[in-house]
């Protein structure tokens, strides 16, 4: 589905391209002109433009361009920012050391122009064409294992973030079942099973970011296989839980060079994704999910220190869950 | 004028949409008029079939659902037909350009209606050959070299240098020779274009036989129970079944329907990727699941219930299994 998507907008944009003589950078946003204005200030540079959404009008079957209001323009410190009105305009005055430049507003993708060069007493003219951004996320693929040595009469009852679309075999309030080894029996049917499985959608995720700085990894995604192992080990999953994760993630992240990757580990992955009830307690419990975001360019407004993995010893009646999400990048600029 | 926006009604409200959200493939009702030169218990139908950019859908077919009533369009897009008043679904077909479906129409007897019909053009969409795993088994260690014969594979776990060797372990595992790791299973992902075109190499499409597929046409509230229904059939355990359904069924539950077709063993050897295994196992069964999340309990190819072959494990067993989700099943009807 995504493969149509952005089809769509690919000739949506490249019917906007033939309409009008204008140098392009990118195709989400336009620069219309850049030239010498005396009236703007030494050590200054002015930006003016014009947001807008596409629409589509079923009648005529045309697609055309209207104003969008409320959207933000910002220098990435947020030091410099204008909103546009009704017209979809705006005007900010930037210095002329500035060289970036995002454009935000809540359900639609976010726009950042990098490395810029904003001329002193320049006047520059740039129109932001936003694609809308479907702001649901899934909670993908928590998988939970269990193991104990003797047989035992388990129950699970969970309640998670969002709205409960797959679980397998099926949650009905809770799942009763029986652990022996690294087998699950589910009372019901009397099937086995290798893991619990659900999934969720939710609009409430959101990296944990405080004073623009994040403990997590930015990572280039040529390594990520490397990467993935050595956390996942780190954190105590061993080679069938690793290899169910990084088959189910690589192939995702790999979709960008970049990659902002940060774990939800034990009582985050409570307190953020989902509340879970076992009984009897189990011995030893690792709760593993991963945000990530894939990236373009490293480039981001974000300090990234290296996210502590604490290291996990199975006991017991053990525990093991993991999933994850992926976040758009919108959800780095709050 | 009220009356004749029926169709309308739903467009309206959709009147100005986003454009990421474009339907791409809609029709409107023009008019809806009572015309006493059209006879009794029929129903004159014509209209216009346009592209996108409003340009004119040439050698289009129209036609009621049996097909027992269609006409082509013309060069500026017409088309003009006789239904029957008990109709109560057309549709608009082209090789090239979307499929429409008016479901439940009342062409009321004696009444002249112009439809006009707007689609777009089809393009051969990548596809992903999706998490094809590979499980071995074996009661005795067994070293074993695996090749997979495909050129365009897109991640590999664990790496994969012209071919995987690994030993089969007691436990139902691969120790890989090359990372001296443990794995449960091989797994692969590859890239392929999907095109209605038959016979274009590297692409991929429901299989047909003179127009037939064998398939199944499911509601997706029973996916689970289809999933485990057909790969209990065709030999999968439960590990590899519940491996197969939390990868596949929260896809195909998308929809209200779907669309499934089974590729099994030579069929995934020649329309997937061949694999040459050495030593040769005893006993193989790879299975290859294609399908399309439907709206619609409709498919415009002719179907029939395929039957799927069982299996027996013995000895060295390989089992592979890996599927794509499909845009469009339609074959040429």
């Amino acid at each position: 589905m995504k493969n149509l998507f952005l089809l769509s907008v690919a000739i949506c944009y490249s019917q906007l391209l033939i309409a009008g003589d204008i140098s392009v950078l990118n195709q989400n946003y336009i620069i219309v002109s850049d030239e010498f204005s005396s009236e703007v200030p030494v050590g200054k540079c002015l930006v003016v433009g014009t947001i807008q959404e596409t629409t589509f009008d079923y009648m005529t079957a045309s697609r055309e361009q209207v104003p969008l209001a409320g959207g933000l323009v910002s220098t990435l410190d947020r030091k410099k920012t204008a909103t546009s009105d009704t017209d979809g305009k705006f005007k900010l005055l930037l210095d002329s050391k500035d060289t970036s430049l995002f454009f935000f507003k809540k359900s639609f993708e976010e726009i950042v122009i990098w490395k810029y060069i904003f001329k002193s007493q320049h006047k520059v003219t740039i129109n932001f064409l936003p694609g809308i951004n479907s702001a649901m996320m899934t909670v993908d693929k928590p998988v939970i294992y269990l193991y104990s040595d003797s047989e035992l009469k388990t129950e699970i009852q969970f309640t998670c973030k969002g709205a409960l679309t797959f679980t397998y075999p099926e949650y009905n309030d809770k799942w009763e079942i029986t652990v022996n080894q690294n087998k699950i029996t589910e009372i019901k049917s009397g099937k086995t099973y290798p893991y619990l499985f659900w999934e969720a959608e939710t609009n409430e995720l959101e990296f944990e970011i405080e004073n623009q700085t994040m403990n997590g990894f930015l990572i280039k995604t040529d390594s990520v296989v490397v990467f993935l192992e050595n956390s996942l080990a780190t954190l105590g999953l061993n080679s069938t839980e690793q290899t169910d994760f990084i088959t189910f993630w690589a192939p995702r992240i790999i979709s960008k060079p970049y990659a902002l990757v940060q774990f939800f580990i034990d009582d985050l992955y409570q307190e953020k994704i989902s509340e879970m009830t076992i009984t009897p307690t189990p011995d030893a419990i690792r709760r593993v999910f991963m945000m990530f975001t894939p990236l373009e360019s490293e480039e981001i407004n974000l300090t990234v220190l290296p996210q502590k993995l604490n290291s996990f010893e199975r006991k017991g009646f053990t525990v093991v869950e993991w999933g994850g999400s992926e976040i758009s990048t919108s959800n780095l600029i709050p | 004028m009220k009356k004749y926006f029926v169709g309308f009604l739903l467009l309206g409200a959709l009147n100005s949409v986003h454009a990421e959200s474009i339907m791409r493939n809609y029709y409107t009702v023009v008019s809806n008029e009572f015309n006493k030169d059209v006879k009794v218990g029929t129903c004159l139908l014509s209209g216009k079939v346009v592209d996108m950019n409003g340009n004119p859908i040439q050698s289009g077919t129209i036609a009621n659902l049996d097909r027992s009533r269609s006409c082509i369009t013309d060069a500026k897009g017409n088309y003009s037909m006789v239904l029957s008043s008990k109709d109560t679904a057309i549709f608009f077909y082209h090789e090239n350009y979307g499929e429409i479906v008016i479901w439940k129409f009342e062409f009321k007897s004696q009444h002249q209606v112009v439809i006009n019909f707007f689609s777009d053009e089809i393009s051969d969409l990548p596809i992903m050959v999706e998490k094809p795993v590979i499980y071995l088994y074996s009661d005795t260690e067994t070293d074993v070299e695996i090749v997979l014969n495909h050129d365009a594979l897109s991640f590999t776990y664990p790496v994969y240098n012209k071919g995987w060797n690994v030993q089969t372990t007691s436990a139902g595992g691969l120790l890989d020779k090359s990372t001296g790791k443990e794995y449960p299973y091989l797994f692969w992902e590859a890239c392929l274009t999907e095109s209605r075109r038959q016979g274009k190499s590297n692409s991929l499409n429901y299989k047909s036989e003179n127009n037939l597929v064998q398939g199944f046409l499911i509601k997706s509230d029973s996916t689970v129970s289809f999933l485990e229904h057909s790969l209990s059939k065709l030999g999968l355990n439960e590990k590899e079944q519940t491996d197969f359904i939390t990868y596949w069924a929260p896809r195909m539950i998308q929809k209200e329907f779907a669309f499934v077709q089974f590729l099994v063993d030579e069929e995934y050897e020649t329309s997937i990727a061949g694999l040459t295994v050495n030593p040769k196992p005893d006993s193989q069964r790879r299975i290859y699941m294609l399908f399309t999340p439907l709206e619609k309990p409709f498919v415009f190819l002719e179907y029939e219930t395929q039957i799927l072959p069982s299996f027996s494990r013995k000895g060295l067993t390989l089992i592979e299994w890996g599927g794509s989700e499909l845009g469009n099943p339609q074959l040429v009807p």
